[in-house]
């Protein structure tokens, strides 16, 4: 019994833990300001029509991996679109995924070092989470799978003290009036979310794991609606809390309202630091994961036995990234403009293509065949 | 690069057969070959006697207290020579001779034809008498095992309140005993092994079969076939030799002292591995979760069962967590903590010459020390020392501006919370991570802390006992494992062996419908 990695097949549960672990990131602690921006009150509304476009990405990419059971994107896109495109394609990914994984952690790092040690290097902070996510991604994704089952209790354990710490202090006339100058910034504020998500790509690195992909859907649709329904509730707490304007004006909204939520009963104690802190674990999910898609790409690409020198060589890179000198919100702002075209392509596009391309092929293969006949 | 390759690489491969390294034997015949073997080895006793209608000479050979002398006098001797004074000499021929002693002259005796030198030395020194003669190559071993062995007596490390005392002894034949007595199945399988090229200890492999995976018990065969050392002391020298990460600071095998709960590991599908001359048995695959159940957990109802449960778990977490914890308030975020707590500590800590890591460090040290010297002292002594000796480094400690009040506290809340762990070593093992958990939350605050935890549970998920997750059933699984973890489910609700075990036949008990009937007829 020697290990291997991805030695086990998973089931399909697990997809949805990892549609939690891999949307979550850092988008509970600092989205809530960009929806309030454009969607102001309504933005609970916004979340909730988020929810039906990621649910509908999440739909395209299980209908992919059904259609293709037992294959990645790197044998989907080389089998589809060709071996040139199908690795231009593939290769777009990983190139994507180092870069996203990169960038949580250069802002999760900034985060700490501003809230809670300031006087400590981002750089160390940074490379401690790559190190750690290199050593998990080494052993493959089974592990993971089993780590992120606590993750998903770490995800409910940190906003349950928020809520029932939270919902005293907030004024629900804030909210009102819902809709009042219509739909628009409702679908502005949908679109802000929905861009915001671009993490269920990763599930077509996992497919192959999979022991049967039958309630593939279900997981997938599950794990949309546990980020969907918490996040549109905490932005009701927030915007409940600070108002619409004064919430549009927070980059990390979620860790100011943790800051100014006390415990009944005690003077002085703060959520914020313990709040993060359990929430850098999710974060480490989600680089974890995504640094594992960019590995099991590369490492299908190249056909490598083994995947030591790629974790090193992604992990490196993701660091690169993750120490680039830029000043956060700057780097938020290059992020959320990326992102809207990034995102679209990546869990809507191109999975689209793969499957239109997919099926037709499929059709020519079986008209020649019955023509054979 | 061998260190990096073995952490972050394939584990071991299988090691080669062992060779053999004894030189050969000089002797014409079995009884000069055991005469050169063991000349100067006084407790060797050659009992030495003619065969006499045969006019053979012979000599009983034997380990003076491994064997019964009077018996052997009686059982073996005085029948041998009484018959063969009786009885006309065979035609020479091992085997004709060797098979008239063995079924004419001692029938009522356990005995084996040894075929050579080798298996007749190890016949002696396991503890029989083997009976040699002049001009033959083979030899018959009697059993007649009767050394001085340690009686079957309460256990001293896993006490219960509830449930039998009985513990394994350093004799492994009564081990067995005590485990067949509570199984009385002829599933229950028993394999025999001699590990260890010189000590050739008796090892006994045990599993039920239709409940055991047949893959886990080759698994287990496999592995205590590589191993090739000179001696087998413990079963604590083949748990390090067959485990799966050595690099692993967890235990990766279950011990037991008791037998009933030897049983109920088998009873659940999994192997049992027993060993002459210790009387710890090594349970396997080890499931972080199994360390934290008591064997009077069975026994108890389950709702203070799962009171003391939850108790052994926070305490464990609090046996890691609390000095980093501490450190990191105290060094980092005292602005977390209530007002009059935070100020308190902060007053504790007035005129403490050292950083709070280096207090802490300090602290632990002091700990150890006493409870590392009150073990090695006699047991009421060694208690005395404990608490006085802990007593006075603290006090001193305090008004030598050492360490603080809290620190104290801190540290002792600690040593009391890993001492509440069933397994001894993972106790032991929880109070070390703590060390390099408090260190990273020394440098980093409560971020260091919850990152270095994070890599113990990464390695924590990483790790596997004979291809069982270690951190099993706190997956993926079936959630009906979860019945039996923190929590404990009702006895009568836990049906099936946990599945992640992977046993033949995973039924337990009946299904609901079937045990109603023991409500009584219904109006």
């Amino acid at each position: 019994m020697k290990r291997e990695t991805d030695n086990d097949r998973l089931p399909h549960k697990v997809i949805a833990y990892v549609v939690i672990v891999v949307i979550t990131e850092l988008n509970f602690l600092r989205l809530g300001g960009s929806i309030a921006a454009v969607a102001g009150q309504n933005g609970w509304l916004a979340i909730l029509v988020a929810g039906l476009g990621l649910a509908g990405s999440a739909y395209i990419i299980v209908t992919l991996m059904r259609m293709f059971p037992g294959k990645s994107l790197v044998e989907i896109a080389t089998d589809v679109l060709g071996r040139f495109l199908g690795t231009g394609v593939v290769v777009f990914y990983i190139v994507y995924w180092i870069l996203r994984s990169g960038v949580i952690v250069h802002l999760q790092s900034h985060l700490f070092s501003r809230q809670l040690l300031p006087d400590t290097p981002e750089m160390l902070l940074s490379l401690y989470m790559v190190v750690l996510s290199s050593y998990l991604v080494r052993h493959g994704f089974e592990p993971m799978a089993r780590l992120f089952w606590v993750l998903v209790f770490v995800y409910v354990f940190s906003l349950l003290p928020l809520v029932l710490f939270g919902i005293g202090a907030v004024e629900f006339g804030r909210l009102k009036p819902v809709l009042h100058d219509g739909m628009l910034p409702v679908l502005h504020g949908a679109w802000v979310t929905f861009v915001a998500g671009p993490g269920a790509a990763v599930l077509l690195m996992l497919s192959p794991l999979f022991t049967d992909l039958k309630g593939a859907l279900r997981s997938a649709l599950g794990g949309v609606a546990w980020i969907i329904l918490p996040g549109a509730f905490l932005n009701v707490l927030l915007v409940g809390h600070f108002g619409p304007l004064d919430m549009a004006e927070m980059t990390w909204s979620t860790m100011t309202f943790a800051r100014t939520v006390e415990t009944p009963g005690f003077t002085g104690l703060r959520l914020d630091p313990i709040f993060l802190t359990s929430w850098s674990l999710m974060i480490f999910g989600t680089v974890s994961i995504l640094q594992y898609a960019a590995v099991s790409a590369l490492r299908r690409l190249f056909r490598a036995e083994d995947n030591l020198w790629l974790v090193v060589a992604t992990g490196a890179s993701l660091a690169a990234v993750a120490f680039v000198p830029i000043s956060p919100p700057d780097l938020v702002r290059w992020v959320e403009g990326a992102s809207e075209w990034t995102t679209p392509a990546i869990i809507v596009v191109f999975p689209a293509l793969l499957l239109i391309v997919g099926r037709m092929r499929a059709q020519k293969t079986s008209a020649v065949k019955g023509g054979g006949r | 690069m061998g260190l990096i390759k073995r952490l972050f690489g394939r584990g071991k491969g299988p090691a080669p057969p062992p060779a053999s390294r004894h030189r050969p034997i000089k002797g014409r015949d079995l009884l000069e070959q055991l005469r050169n073997q063991f000349a100067g080895q006084d407790d060797i006793r050659f009992r030495d006697f003619e065969l006499g209608g045969w006019g053979v000479r012979a000599a009983l050979v034997y380990v003076e207290g491994l064997v019964d002398t009077s018996r052997v006098e009686e059982g073996v001797t005085k029948p041998l020579l009484r018959w063969s004074s009786e009885v006309e000499a065979p035609a020479p021929g091992v085997a004709r001779r060797i098979d008239a002693l063995r079924t004419s002259a001692l029938p009522s005796a356990q005995t084996t034809v040894e075929p050579g030198c080798e298996e007749a030395i190890s016949a002696i020194l396991a503890g029989d008498v083997v009976l040699a003669l002049e001009g033959e190559t083979r030899g018959l071993s009697i059993a007649n095992r009767g050394g001085q062995a340690r009686g079957v007596e309460d256990a001293a490390l896993e006490v219960t309140i509830r449930g039998p005392r009985d513990s394994f002894t350093e004799t492994l034949m009564w081990n067995i005993a005590l485990i067949r007595r509570r199984v009385r199945d002829p599933s229950l399988r028993i394999g025999l092994k001699k590990v260890g090229r010189r000590s050739r200890t008796d090892v006994a492999l045990m599993y039920i079969d239709g409940i055991t995976p047949p893959g886990l018990i080759e698994e287990i065969d496999r592995r205590l076939d590589a191993i090739d050392i000179d001696a087998v002391l413990d079963t604590g020298y083949i748990e390090q030799l067959i485990e799966d990460e050595w690099y692993s600071p967890f235990p990766q095998h279950l011990k037991t002292e008791r037998p009933d709960r030897a049983v109920a590991s088998l009873l659940e599908g999994r192997a049992v591995l027993l060993a002459d001359t210790t009387p710890m048995a090594l349970m396997m695959p080890a499931t972080l979760d199994a360390f934290f159940h008591s064997p009077e957990d069975s026994y108890d109802r389950f709702w203070p069962v799962n009171l003391l449960r939850l108790v052994r778990f926070f305490a464990s977490i609090i046996g890691v967590l609390a000095p980093g914890l501490y450190v990191s308030f105290v060094a980092y975020h005292p602005n977390i903590l209530p007002t009059e707590l935070a100020l308190r500590i902060h007053a504790s800590r007035e005129g403490v010459a050292f950083p709070v890591v280096v207090e802490a460090i300090l602290m632990q040290f002091f700990l150890e020390l006493i409870k590392e010297a009150g073990l090695r002292l006699p047991g009421p002594l060694g208690q005395t020392f404990g608490i006085v000796g802990g007593l006075i480094l603290s006090d001193i400690g305090i008004r030598a501006g050492l360490v603080s009040e809290a620190m104290v506290i801190v540290v002792a809340v600690t040593g009391i919370s890993t001492f509440t762990s069933i397994d001894r070593e993972l106790g032991t093992v929880l109070r070390l991570l703590g060390l390099p958990i408090m260190l990273s939350a020394s440098i980093f605050g409560l971020y260091g802390l919850i990152m270095a935890s994070l890599f113990i549970g990464i390695h924590l998920v990483t790790l596997r006992s004979y291809g069982v997750p270690y951190f099993a059933p706190y997956v993926y699984y079936d959630w009906r494992d979860l019945r039996d973890t923190v929590f404990k489910a009702p006895l009568g609700s836990m049906r099936r062996r946990p599945s992640y075990l992977r046993t033949e036949d995973v039924q337990r008990q009946d299904s609901p419908g079937e045990r109603s009937s023991l409500k009584g007829p219904s109006k």
